[in-house]
């Protein structure tokens, strides 16, 4: 019933609880105890007991509930004496071989992209490489993404939506040695060998219309280098309409002649945004990255979701939903809009109008224009329900199209409005939270801080010193191989994939540095807004929240997991199998609602952002939280 | 009134295990229901689950159908799976398992012959639909898998599940299938024109042989139920 990714990301999570179920270090005992001193003759000593109690239950010491502080106190003194513990330096070591143990068990881009080909195209080709697959769809399909349109003479001319067909015909005419050639013949002539015009190409020829625009392209989506500038966003676009993906347009409640549902095996959204595009840090770990200058390429790992608020994407969106028109038309057709209205150069502040329930057009709201394509109840305000025309006319009128020289269409309206003023609030609730840590207040006291202390307060977030072994290793692989060998579970591994892996921790302990790297606590603008730079920042708050108000010192990885996420440890619903009583009845239900502890994760704010979830199926995602469980760990 | 059809998937045929689809169906003078439920392959239990979840609903909803038919939404959820919990957790207790090794979806449809109305929960990656004069209405989609399929006892699934009561408005026959069978009816999301011709015409037998011939790897399950009002005759 669950696809393959997705068992296999349940069982990382359920690994790495296994795993650090049993690695526990004298300082959570240590603060655990003093947690129980504070709190004697309290309300929240039982609770802070119980805490207590969990923990020395893992070191294999059995206490009731019933005895005197100064026992507990003995006994726990007892413990720390016992040479029961693990060194940190052996907790590194083992944390480190438990996440490189994670990295391998998560398919790479390439993997997930080869196992999608295959699914949409039921193997079409056979066994050759990715890359290779990629290609001859895009020539059996897309008729090598160009099309033919009257010219204004009354001839025909060729439209290039990534350039590449001359030389591909060349290629195959010059290796079958014909001066004609059938579609079959150019398929079947396409090798590998085709790849190589690549290599020491200039920059210009690798470019969408440089000659060797469509083979760079299929290249890159096969090696999983995503590039800047919105080219592998419109590639995966592309690759949509080639490949014969759905996008799921919800419709109005009521009976209708056919039935369409959602399919998550096709659509674009679930496989390509959420599935490729999303799980991007395990490309760190793969040979295509050996030699690539990492300036040149996206190292945020979020990606970028379906952006609703570029025509373009709205454009791609809806040819793809079209469900009678084949992978050409759809690429010829929407091509042609998209150049119509670019043609335009038009900004929103030209439109004024008002829709009939109040909105204001072009208020540059990703909620509102997510509303255009998501809201259902109204048929007439359903813009995927309109004919081309209608859609025209609507997108001209009411998206930006003026580019100011300097953008690509695709990266239009990117900024993200509402995600940055959620994140703004965030970082001052942080800023808050270090203030009341530094002062030592009441965490849940409503502290005002001004700007200037949001700022000073921002530079004591900490760095996560249990990834600092990874510097010392970073010109001693030798040495780290030494040390986690003895640790690696998933099978024996070569010195290349231990120093890809420091590269991946690298660019993780970069993206995650508050101080340093790419700075994302100090984003400016909505339009450099991110998933990542949101959920680094509440990694941080987190972080703090540990300190503050916490007891995670008891929690295993999944849960810790789950809290990050917004599950409260302490919820108490209907939904807790711990709370089932088998002789509640009806009107138990009916008569004392839920008690929910308010929600004061991660997902709460995601979801307002419209950014995906946190997932286990996300590597980025599960290396961030991993990063929370073993501050305070070790 | 009731149709039922369920085939063990060629997975599980060739390693020797059972069917962990389970059909259940009950009617009392007002009320009607059919559920389904689908056990998650990976749990010890899925069989045995998914029978359990399917066996609480329909009595739960078949005795309590009056509140189930006017409760809210949240209301109807939070009935459902409490009372399909404690009912694993008893079990679980019993062969000193967890709750969790008897994972199941969970689809049922409640019909109130006197308000004529359909209440419908569900949990999961089945899906429930109408079929009438007009066409097809969707009533349950496939929950969203993106981030892992919901079951009977993922935590906070009643905030996920579809709970609601609608009225018939049009609708003959109500149909809920497991995930192993509808991807057969689908090209892509759209329903066959096959599959659709067949459950328009209500041609149950040649909607089973279709199935029979697309025998796939997954456990195939569907159950019908035959709403249509019929008017009782007033005497002169």
């Amino acid at each position: 019933m669950e696809g393959y990714s997705t068992v296999r990301a349940r069982r990382v999570l359920s690994d790495l609880s296994d795993e650090f179920r049993i690695m526990i270090s004298k300082e959570p005992l240590i603060r655990s105890l003093e947690r129980l001193r504070q709190a004697q003759g309290k309300s929240d000593y039982l609770g802070k007991l119980k805490t207590l109690l969990s923990l020395l239950e893992k070191c294999g010491v059995e206490c009731g509930t019933k005895e005197t502080f100064a026992f507990y106190e003995k006994t726990v003194n007892d413990l720390l004496q016992s040479g029961k513990f693990n060194s940190v330096a052996n907790i590194n070591r083992r944390m480190l071989a438990a996440v490189f143990d994670m990295t391998r068990m998560y398919d790479s881009p390439q993997e997930y992209l080869n196992q999608l080909v295959d699914r949409l195209t039921e193997g079409r080709w056979g066994n050759v490489s990715l890359r290779l697959k990629l290609l001859k769809q895009f020539i059996a399909e897309g008729n090598m993404l160009s099309y033919e349109k009257a010219a204004a003479d009354g001839n025909k001319k060729t439209v290039y939506i990534y350039n590449g067909k001359t030389e591909l015909t060349k290629y195959a005419k010059k290796k079958l040695g014909v001066k004609t050639l059938s579609k079959e013949q150019l398929l079947d002539a396409m090798d590998e060998g085709v790849f190589d015009l690549l290599i020491g190409a200039q920059k210009k020829m690798t470019d969408p219309d440089g000659k060797y625009g469509l083979i760079k392209m299929v290249n890159d989506l096969a090696s999983g280098l995503f590039r800047t500038g919105g080219n592998t966003k419109r590639a995966l676009y592309m690759f949509a309409m080639v490949f014969g993906m759905t996008f799921y347009v919800e419709t109005p409640d009521q009976m209708r002649r056919e039935m369409v549902i959602p399919d998550p095996q096709t659509d674009i959204e679930t496989n390509l945004f959420v599935g490729y595009y999303c799980n991007s840090m395990i490309r760190f770990m793969q040979e295509d990255y050996d030699h690539v200058d990492l300036s040149a390429v996206d190292t945020d790992p979020g990606g970028s979701g379906i952006n609703f608020k570029n025509y373009a994407e709205i454009v791609y969106l809806y040819y793809i939903a079209r469900r009678d028109m084949n992978p050409l038309q759809k690429l010829c057709a929407s091509n042609e809009m998209i150049l119509a209205i670019d043609g335009m150069q038009k900004n929103l502040s030209e439109t004024a109008e008002t829709t009939p329930d109040g909105h204001q057009m072009g208020e540059g709201n990703t909620c509102f224009y997510r509303m255009l394509v998501y809201r259902p109840a109204d048929e007439n305000s359903d813009i995927f329900l309109m004919n081309e025309g209608e859609l025209f006319d609507f997108l001209r009128d009411n998206y930006a199209s003026d580019r100011q020289q300097r953008l690509g269409f695709m990266e239009l309206s990117n900024e993200q409005n509402t995600a940055f003023a959620i994140y703004l609030e965030l970082r001052k609730r942080l800023a808050q939270q270090l203030k009341c840590l530094d002062k030592g207040l009441d965490p849940f006291s409503r502290i005002e801080v001004t700007e200037e202390e949001i700022g000073y307060y921002l530079k004591t977030c900490r760095e996560n010193t249990s990834f600092n072994p990874v510097r010392m290793y970073q010109d001693n692989i030798d040495g780290l191989i030494e040390d986690i060998k003895p640790y690696v579970r998933t099978g024996s591994f070569s010195r290349e994939e231990i120093v890809r892996f420091v590269r991946l921790l690298g660019c993780f302990m970069n993206i995650l540095d508050p101080q340093g790297g790419q700075k994302r606590l100090y984003i400016k603008s909505a339009d450099h807004m991110s998933r990542t730079a949101l959920l680094v920042l509440y990694y941080h708050y987190f972080n703090v929240r540990q300190q503050l108000v916490m007891d995670l010192d008891t929690m295993s990885f999944e849960q810790t997991f789950g809290f990050f996420g917004g599950l409260c440890p302490r919820e108490n619903s209907a939904d807790s199998p711990l709370e089932y009583d088998p002789n509640y009845t009806l009107d138990d239900i009916r008569n004392k609602p839920a008690r929910m502890v308010p929600d004061d994760g991660v997902n709460t704010l995601l979801k307002a952002a419209y950014y995906q979830p946190l997932s286990g199926k996300n590597v980025f995602d599960i290396m961030t939280v991993f990063s929370s469980y073993i501050m305070y760990k070790a | 009134m009731f149709r039922v059809f369920s085939l063990k998937g060629k997975r599980h045929e060739e390693k020797r295990q059972s069917n962990q689809d389970a059909v259940k169906s009950g009617s009392n003078g007002r009320f009607s229901v059919i559920t389904l439920a689908d056990g998650v392959s990976t749990c010890k239990k899925a069989r045995q689950g998914a029978q359990i979840a399917c066996r609480v609903t329909k009595d739960l909803m078949l005795v309590n159908g009056d509140y189930m038919a006017s409760c809210s939404g949240s209301e109807l959820a939070r009935s459902v799976v409490y009372h399909v919990n404690c009912e694993l957790k008893k079990q679980a207790a019993c062969d000193q398992l967890k709750p969790e090794d008897y994972s199941s979806t969970l689809s049922s449809v409640l019909y109130d012959k006197q308000q004529n109305t359909l209440t419908i929960f569900s949990v999961g990656d089945g899906i429930i639909f109408g079929v009438g004069k007009g066409g097809f209405r969707p009533l349950a989609m496939p929950g969203d898998s993106r981030y892992g399929t919901s079951v009977t006892t993922t935590v906070g699934v009643t905030r996920e599940a579809v709970a609601r009561t609608i009225d018939l408005d049009g609708i003959d026959t109500v149909w809920i299938f497991s995930d192993g069978a509808w991807r057969e009816l689908f090209d892509r999301g759209l329903m066959k024109r096959e599959a659709a011709d067949l459950l328009e015409n209500k041609n149950y037998q040649g909607l089973k042989e279709l199935l029979i011939r697309h025998h796939s790897s997954d456990d195939m399950s569907f159950i019908a139920m035959d709403v249509t009002h019929k008017k009782r005759r007033t005497l002169a």
